[in-house]
């Protein structure tokens, strides 16, 4: 019965193999981790991998009892994996949760009630108030702050003295703005322009927006708050930059991915707009140094700008062993040696305590940042609530009514009701 | 029970009839070697698509448990702009595409097929785009050849053309960038082509030679009826495989499909609704939808295929 036997073997290996590779399946990091053992995961560029993996190292020598598995990736395919595994149950225990979908997964039940763990495990009272109460939706905490964030304009000193440009202050209002980008952009002649178009930038009309005397969404997050007019006014202000040079045409603002595409990186505008923290990823892709503005305001005084939390730590409702997590997050956010790992990677630090002891040299691009944040926490308005459910879908919705605008496929006040009628489902 | 007699009893019940109990081990032995290939086709296609089914009629944000909604989904499709807009996008990807894709894929066989030297090194370097040109590398390097002082501009500058266009930055040239993407893989048609080709035999050509046929009328009335098989194969393989096309649009437009949705494909749009807004059951709906339209355009190629493809045999 050679054959038989050979046969039987055969399926024996077969089913094996099957069997195997179900169960490896099954075996992902992180998720469902018994005690002793976390998932860690965090989204971010090689700077972010290599402090987070170096970290993890250091817990391991603090409490030899965890052991962590790691889970990283970029921003985008980070959030794809994440939902599946939330959707699976088998999220990492401890996740990196950006601003745009904390409401998304805090309403949704994905992210675990971590009040009971503030102050008792986790240490937030080194915090600004605006900062620390980020991570808090309706009175209960759902992530600790891991940074602190705010608007700014980063310009370009050498490149506007060489078109013989005044380089500006803070106080610039949106009107003098206007003027000094679009002289800018005549002396450009083509080649620079004054401003990086912003027209589809979410993120800095809520400045704008509460410039304008109202929040961007109603207290309950349930709409917008701002005016339809608001909106149309912000997106007429750009096309108007667009015509007379002061931003670059729109096939020029379309090819902006990366930070080393930005106009203002390839030297194509003076000036630039985003979280103050980026100016450590955008300084090391030029050659010529940045300052740190405030963007500029309506009526010259800054009460539209706001310091808040852009990314949490936070804990997946499935978590086992959320204890054990509480304590691995205090670490990230308060232990010497994991703020003197992390430095600026994740963005300017949370607490006070953290940006003294890293001591920054106020010229460095983090120093620039840790700096500005210290200027204007005085200076800024209130900080909003937290994002809405559903507001990453707005973000681009927004920036892609702009779009549709600088390539003349809609006007500022159609794209202004159609945002609007969109918003309504979208925050339903 | 030696191998041979087993062989023998098999050829005795081969006489009779298929009752036997030889027989009945074969079937069952046969299923066992079929068990790999069946679980996968159970447990990794067949069953996600039922699941599919279903969470296509329920409201499913990944988070929460899902929502039975009935055929809300699907009914939402008629209304929704963006979903018009990226069919539009799509169709024109698959129907210019296509057809010139396969129309370069011919073109090269017959060139190679006259027998030049080195055959087998040109077949291989115009292969090679077929397996790279879905990758992300390329997209990536697609890029970069058509940024705005990319490559492609560097070269119309040299030769005096001002103000080259912005092709991947601008809605009108983008999704032509796209397009010659996709033409410029036509290794694999071609290869297939080829082995086409070399089946014709070549005496129906000595034959019209010797009748005074000129090269383009044993072209129309020998090669083409004869590939028709052929070029039918390809058709409906790449027509499935463009309406698919994710990768490229993905990164060329940095995941947006932009600009102004101008690269916007189905399937991105999918994409985008599943993981970005979080719409599950809408995604699910819009799966089964491309599923509908794909097996639609390959029903009617097959049913137009008894107009113009020739079976030799």
């Amino acid at each position: 019965m050679n054959i038989d036997l050979n046969r039987r073997q055969l399926i024996g290996i077969t089913l094996a193999g099957l069997a195997t590779a179900t169960l490896a399946a099954c075996a992902g990091p992180g998720g469902g981790a018994g005690a002793g053992r976390l998932g860690l995961a965090w989204y971010g560029g090689d700077a972010v991998h290599e402090a987070m993996k170096k970290l993890i190292t250091e817990y391991a020598k603090k409490d030899s009892s965890i052991s962590i598995s790691e889970q990283y990736a970029a921003f985008a395919d980070y959030w794809d994996k994440l939902a599946t595994q939330t959707a699976g149950r088998t999220a990492p225990d401890v996740v990196r949760m950006s601003m745009s979908y904390f409401s998304d997964y805090a309403n949704r039940g994905a992210l675990l009630d971590i009040s009971k763990y503030i102050d008792s495990d986790i240490n937030i009272s080194d915090m600004p108030r605006d900062v620390a109460e980020s991570g808090n939706l309706d009175g209960k905490y759902f992530g600790v702050s891991q940074s602190s964030i705010a608007n700014a304009a980063f310009v370009d000193p050498e490149l506007i003295g060489s078109l013989g440009g005044s380089v500006p202050t803070d106080d610039w209002t949106w009107e003098s703005f206007a003027d000094w980008a679009k002289a800018i952009g005549a002396s450009g002649a083509g080649k620079v322009y004054g401003s990086m178009d912003q027209g589809g930038n979410f993120q800095l009309f809520e400045s704008f927006a509460r410039d304008h005397g109202t929040e961007l969404f109603t207290a309950n997050g349930s709409a917008l708050a701002v005016d339809v007019d608001v909106i149309e006014d912000w997106w007429s202000y750009w096309a108007d930059m667009r015509t007379d040079r002061g931003a670059p045409p729109a096939s020029i603002s379309a090819e902006t991915t990366g930070f080393d595409t930005w106009p203002l990186a390839k030297g194509i505008t003076a000036v630039g707009f985003g979280w103050v923290q980026q100016i450590a990823f955008l300084q090391p892709v030029m050659t010529r140094q940045l300052e740190v503005l405030m963007p500029p305001t309506v009526s010259g005084e800054a009460k539209g700008l706001f310091v808040k939390c852009l990314d949490f730590w936070s804990i997946s409702s499935n978590a086992k062993d959320p204890a054990a997590a509480a304590d691995l997050i205090d670490f990230l956010i308060n232990d010497d040696v994991a703020i003197q790992t992390l430095g600026v990677v994740l963005g300017v630090p949370p607490t006070q305590r953290a940006i003294d002891l890293l001591a920054l040299d106020p010229t460095s691009p983090a120093g620039k940042a840790a700096g500005y944040i210290e200027r204007v926490r005085d200076l800024a308005g209130p900080a909003p609530a937290a994002w809405p459910t559903g507001y990453n879908e707005l973000l681009s919705l927004f920036a892609r009514q702009a779009q549709d605008i600088s390539f003349d496929k809609s006007t500022p006040a159609k794209a202004a009701q159609d945002f609007q009628e969109q918003s309504v489902q979208i925050l339903s | 029970m030696s191998a041979l007699s087993e062989i023998r009893s098999l050829s005795r019940a081969g006489r009779s009839d298929f009752t036997s109990e030889a027989n009945k081990k074969e079937e069952r032995a046969a299923y066992l070697f079929l068990l790999p290939w069946l679980a996968g086709l159970v447990l990794i296609t067949a069953g996600p698509m039922l699941v599919s089914l279903y969470i296509s009629l329920t409201d499913y944000n990944l988070l929460q448990a899902p929502n039975w909604v009935g055929t809300d989904n699907y009914t939402q499709m008629f209304s929704d702009e963006r979903l018009k807009n990226s069919l539009g996008v799509t169709f024109i990807y698959v129907f210019i595409s296509v057809p010139i894709q396969l129309a370069a894929a011919l073109g090269l066989a017959i060139a190679l097929n006259y027998g030049m030297r080195g055959l087998s090194f040109y077949r291989s370097v115009y292969y090679l785009p077929s397996l790279l040109g879905g990758s992300v590398a390329i997209a990536v390097l697609w890029r970069q050849l058509f940024g705005t002082s990319g490559l492609v501009n560097q070269g119309l500058e040299a030769i005096g053309v001002a103000n080259p266009p912005a092709w991947i930055s601008d809605p009108s040239t983008a999704l032509g960038t796209l397009i010659t993407l996709n033409v410029w893989t036509f290794g694999a048609p071609m290869v297939i082509f080829l082995a086409g080709l070399r089946q014709i035999p070549t005496m129906y050509y000595e034959a019209a030679s010797v009748d005074g046929a000129s090269q383009l009328r044993q072209f129309w009335r020998i090669t083409l009826p004869l590939l028709s098989p052929i070029i039918f194969f390809n058709l409906v393989l790449q027509i499935i495989h463009a309406f698919q096309a994710f990768t490229q649009a993905f990164i060329v437009s940095g995941g947006t499909g932009g600009p102004s949705d101008s690269t916007m494909f189905f399937t991105l749009y999918l994409y985008q609704m599943g993981f970005g807004n979080f719409q599950m059951g809408y995604a699910s709906a819009m799966a089964w939808l491309l599923l509908i339209i794909v097996g639609a355009f390959t029903a009617i190629n097959f049913a137009a295929s008894r107009y113009w493809v020739f079976y030799d045999d």
